[in-house]
């Protein structure tokens, strides 16, 4: 005789894995069948099986029965029914939002997204790419090894797999102290138990399957019957049965390494690829990179940051969310991946992609020029690189030598040691691509974070402090000299300099430079060609190196400071932990003032210095770069025109009293207000010819402000366009700028403008500025004044501008006139501008 | 009739010295004396002084926020407008009654 139950569906969301979960939490402890059906669909579920209770498509309101039959039935009746009396009703309380770990993403006005449209990540390279997503390392497409091995074997492999996940996602969830994480675990770790899902599994096994494809198999058979479930929240099940099937697919057969191969230009999405997988990808094809996981310095990441790939990491589940074939747009700019694109959206992406192409024309110019700034000091810009086949285009974007060849990729590519042979030619490549320039070519720095399994190097506790690049030479002395001999022959055939990582006394200097002296006399002896006086330099990253640099500068011939692992020893900070990773910032008085010490020893001795840690990249640091006097700085190579250009217009003089103010600053935010403030205005006019535009094609109020701000962008008066249209949309809302007479005036002030400015632009057709209002809105005027700059005659500007818009032959002219030189001889006359 | 006026605006950029222009002009085509003080970004510009306020019939306050120096016109009738009304219809605040 069997207890029956009978209840209404109380969850708004229907019975999906989190209440499934708890339910079948209970009823597994006892021996009694535990069942539950659906009286609407007379689907009958197994309560002791999360997959089988979604599968039956409880939808609120339901009517449910709960039947129990066996020998200890009353217990687990009781047991049920409290729960379903007390409990089950809340178990499904909202999930919190996860906090996104990317920080705030920023979404203009201009863009109109819906939700469900998009979804957001993490910028680690920025740039903007639209075309076909693929889809890369996809376990359901693999070739699994179909080598059968018997039903007994087979089914032992999938319980072994099966054990070996649960073990690891418990592993996880005793790490996370986050609830909602671990209840998505939970979760998952109750449909990888689930007895539906083994059943499954056996019965396809005992049918003649292997176990990876009887996997696959009935993952697809439950994915099918999720399909048709009409709640939202039970289709995501199909993601994590999915995850849970290439789970066990991994523990039994290994990361599937398929090999991706590119046919046409696209945009790659992965859950994870390895450097060794990127670097086999035609990277002509590689338009941009989505990862699920990554973090901004994980090797692959470096890689693609060199060849200038945009790429956004951290969108959970990427390479399931995003089908392949399917048309995106990667937003590496915003953080953004469009999934769907609508009307407006698409002409969002058209003006983009011409704001960025207007503005790379900017700066072609500077390719090929010098980086000096206006009082004439030079500083050398070069490039990082990890693979000779960057080596043509960095030149190519003007870089004025190689700052860092990261050599250790060569090493991690194939997980094996390159031999000497195959690294002379690809130092050889370099050096002839650079023809005079200089190229700096790193030795080996594994170890730590960067493992090479071929190595044998034991795993550490804290593989930042540990036994790695400098400190393994030694030990590892054969393949050190093959790498050595590579870089000393490579030297006859251009400017190559050697640079030794993680130095942190004099001995280990010594050390590298005998054993160059007594390769290169080993060679001399063989009549092979090297360059004899080849400079060999260290790196500055480990903090001892500060306190000796008199002696260092007595053994190495150049420096060059690598930021990123310096900050990290000196403010104690794993810049991997994203609790702590803000301590760790560049822009810290104390780190400014550890820079000044480095420079100014170093060149007290009359030697080299220069920078290839990430800092040298950022424009807007660029001040404190130059004025802390460095010979040179080395950056991803797609920025090099940008920088050449702005060094151009920063005052070497003024640059060293920004560093002396900066240095004197108490907090990191305090050194960014400063750079803010001081931003040089000296090149820019408040009104210019390329402020103008005549025949615009914006259509509404948003796309009118955001090409009046892009022009902003491209004409290098700002670096965050969206920051500066966000404020003009505040001041907006206050009251609406429009004047009647067909003349709107836009306006604001804003810490990011470099410098007081106008924009004017006609519409081909009039635009509506407010919903309400008749007039259509003909000319746009915005008006943008630099944070604090209210005393500056360029106020005066404003107001007379402001004054003359009252006046009706002011307004007709520009009403009248097409022409955009006309008009900016006009605005200059009007308001006595020079 | 004499008027004096201030007008401020939010940012003040743009809308005090538009609404300025737009009394000065419609005060000369209505056959009035005008002098108005703007309070923008650049501080107080054309300032009023005593003897510009007790000289004057009335004063036109055409602002959106608060604005320095209130007490002058403590003595004196006012029209209180937004800088808004103002630049769009100033005739209609030049009609308006002053009060005390």
């Amino acid at each position: 005789m069997a207890l029956e139950y009978n209840f209404v569906c109380p969850l708004k969301n229907g019975i999906h894995a989190r209440p499934a979960t708890a339910l079948e939490l209970i009823a597994t402890k006892y021996r009694s069948d535990v069942l539950l059906q659906n009286e609407r669909n007379s689907r009958i579920a197994n309560v002791k099986s999360v997959l089988s209770m979604i599968s039956a498509d409880f939808k609120p309101n339901d009517d449910c029965r709960l039947i129990v039959r066996g020998n200890d039935d009353q217990a687990a009746y009781d047991a049920v029914v409290s729960y379903l009396k007390k409990g089950f009703a809340e178990s499904d309380k909202e999930l919190p939002q996860v906090e996104p770990e990317a920080g705030e993403v920023l979404i203009p006005p201009s863009l109109k997204l819906q939700q469900g449209d998009y979804c957001t990540g993490t910028v680690v390279v920025k740039g903007l790419a639209a075309g076909k997503a693929v889809v890369l390392n996809n376990v359901f497409t693999a070739d699994i090894p179909s080598a059968c091995l018997g039903k007994d074997e087979e089914l032992v492999k999938f319980k072994k797999a099966v054990d070996s996940l649960k073990c690891k996602i418990a592993d996880r969830m005793t790490n996370k102290a986050n609830s909602t994480e671990r209840k998505i675990l939970e979760a998952h770790l109750s449909i990888a138990s689930d007895p539906e899902l083994a059943e499954k599994v056996a019965e396809l096994i005992n049918g003649g399957s292997d176990a990876g494809n009887a996997i696959l198999a009935a993952s697809g058979y439950f994915a099918n019957l999720l399909k048709s479930a009409e709640s939202e929240l039970i289709q995501q099940r199909i993601y994590d049965i999915q995850d849970i099937s290439a789970g066990l697919i991994e523990e039994i057969y290994g990361i599937v390494q398929k090999k991706n191969t590119l046919a046409e230009p696209c945009i790659c999405v992965a859950q994870n690829l390895t450097p060794n997988q990127f670097l086999n990808l035609d990277k002509r094809f590689i338009k941009g990179l989505i990862l699920a996981h990554g973090g901004s310095t994980s090797h692959t990441i470096i890689l693609a940051r060199s060849f200038g790939i945009p790429t956004i990491v951290g969108i959970e589940r990427a390479q399931i969310i995003i089908r392949n074939g399917q048309d995106i747009v990667l937003d590496a700019n915003l953080g953004v991946v469009v999934l769907r694109q609508s009307e407006s959206v698409k002409r969002y992406y058209l003006f983009e992609q011409k704001k960025l192409n207007n503005r790379k024309e900017r700066f072609t110019g500077f390719v090929k020029a010098q980086a000096m700034t206006a009082d004439g000091r030079i500083i050398e810009v070069a490039a990082n690189i990890a693979s000779s086949q960057e080596a043509e285009i960095v030149f190519g974007n003007g870089a004025q030598g190689i700052g860092l060849f990261r050599t250790e990729m060569l090493y991690m590519q194939n997980d094996s040691v390159p031999s000497e042979t195959e690294q002379f030619d690809i130092y050889k490549k370099v050096a002839v691509a650079a023809e005079q320039r200089p190229v700096i070519i790193r030795t080996l720095d594994i170890g730590g974070d960067k493992n090479l399994s071929c190595l044998n190097l034991e795993s550490e506790a804290n593989p930042f402090l540990g036994y790695r690049a400098v400190r393994i030479y030694p030990e590892y002395e054969n393949i050190i000299a093959d790498q050595f001999r590579a870089i000393i022959r490579a030297s006859a055939f251009g400017s190559v300099k050697m640079l030794v990582p993680m130095v942190c006394s004099v001995d280990e200097i010594r050390w590298v430079k005998q054993k160059v002296k007594d390769i290169q006399k080993e060679l001399t002896e063989h009549n092979v060609n090297f360059d004899n006086k080849m400079s060999i330099g260290i790196m500055i990253e480990v903090p001892s190196t500060i306190f000796i640099l008199d002696q260092l500068c007595d053994e190495s011939d150049f420096f060059s400071i690598g930021t990123n692992d310096l900050a990290q020893y000196i403010f104690a900070v794993d810049r991997e932990n994203k609790k702590i990773a803000k301590l760790s910032d560049n822009l810290q008085p104390a780190f400014l003032r550890v820079l000044k010490t480095i420079v100014q020893q170093i060149h007290a001795r009359g030697k080299w210095v220069g920078m290839c840690g990430e800092m040298a990249g950022q424009i807007e640091t660029l001040p404190l770069l130059v004025g802390l006097g460095l010979d040179e700085i080395s950056l991803g190579s797609d920025n090099i025109p940008a920088v050449k250009a702005a060094i151009h217009s920063l005052s070497y003089e003024k640059c060293k009293d920004i560093f002396e103010s900066a240095s004197r600053c108490i907090s990191a935010d305090e050194v960014r207000n400063l750079l803010a403030a001081d931003q040089n205005t000296q090149d820019f006019a408040i009104i210019d010819r390329d402020l103008i535009i005549t025949n615009s094609d914006s259509l509404n109020k948003e796309e009118a402000v955001k090409e009046a701000v892009d022009l902003l962008f491209v004409a290098g008066r700002t670096e965050k366009p969206e920051f500066i249209e966000r404020e003009v949309w505040n001041r907006e809302a206050v009251y609406s700028t429009s004047l009647g007479y067909g003349f709107a005036i836009p306006h604001c002030k804003s810490a990011f403008a470099k410098a007081n400015s106008i924009c004017l632009m006609k519409f081909k057709d009039g635009i509506r500025w407010n919903p309400k209002e008749e007039d259509c809105v003909k000319i746009v005027i915005m008006l943008v004044v630099k944070q604090d700059d209210t005393a500056g005659t360029h106020m005066q500007v404003f107001s007379k501008l402001a004054r003359k818009i009252m006046h009706s032959d002011f307004r007709d002219f520009l009403l009248m006139n097409d022409d955009a030189s006309v008009i900016l001889k006009f605005l200059k006359e009007s308001l006595e501008i020079k | 009739m004499k008027f004096v006026a201030i007008t401020a605006c939010p940012t003040g950029v743009a809308h005090t010295y538009m609404a300025a222009e737009q009394l000065s002009k419609t005060a000369k085509k209505l056959g009035h004396e005008i002098k108005v003080e703007t309070q923008g970004a650049m501080g107080i510009e054309n300032e009023l002084t005593d003897k510009d306020i007790a000289s004057a019939d009335a004063a036109i306050l055409a602002v959106d926020i608060m604005i320095e120096k209130e007490e002058r016109f403590d003595t004196i009738p006012k029209i209180r407008a937004s800088v808004q009304e103002a630049i769009k219809n100033p005739e209609a605040v030049f009609a308006r009654q002053a009060k005390k």
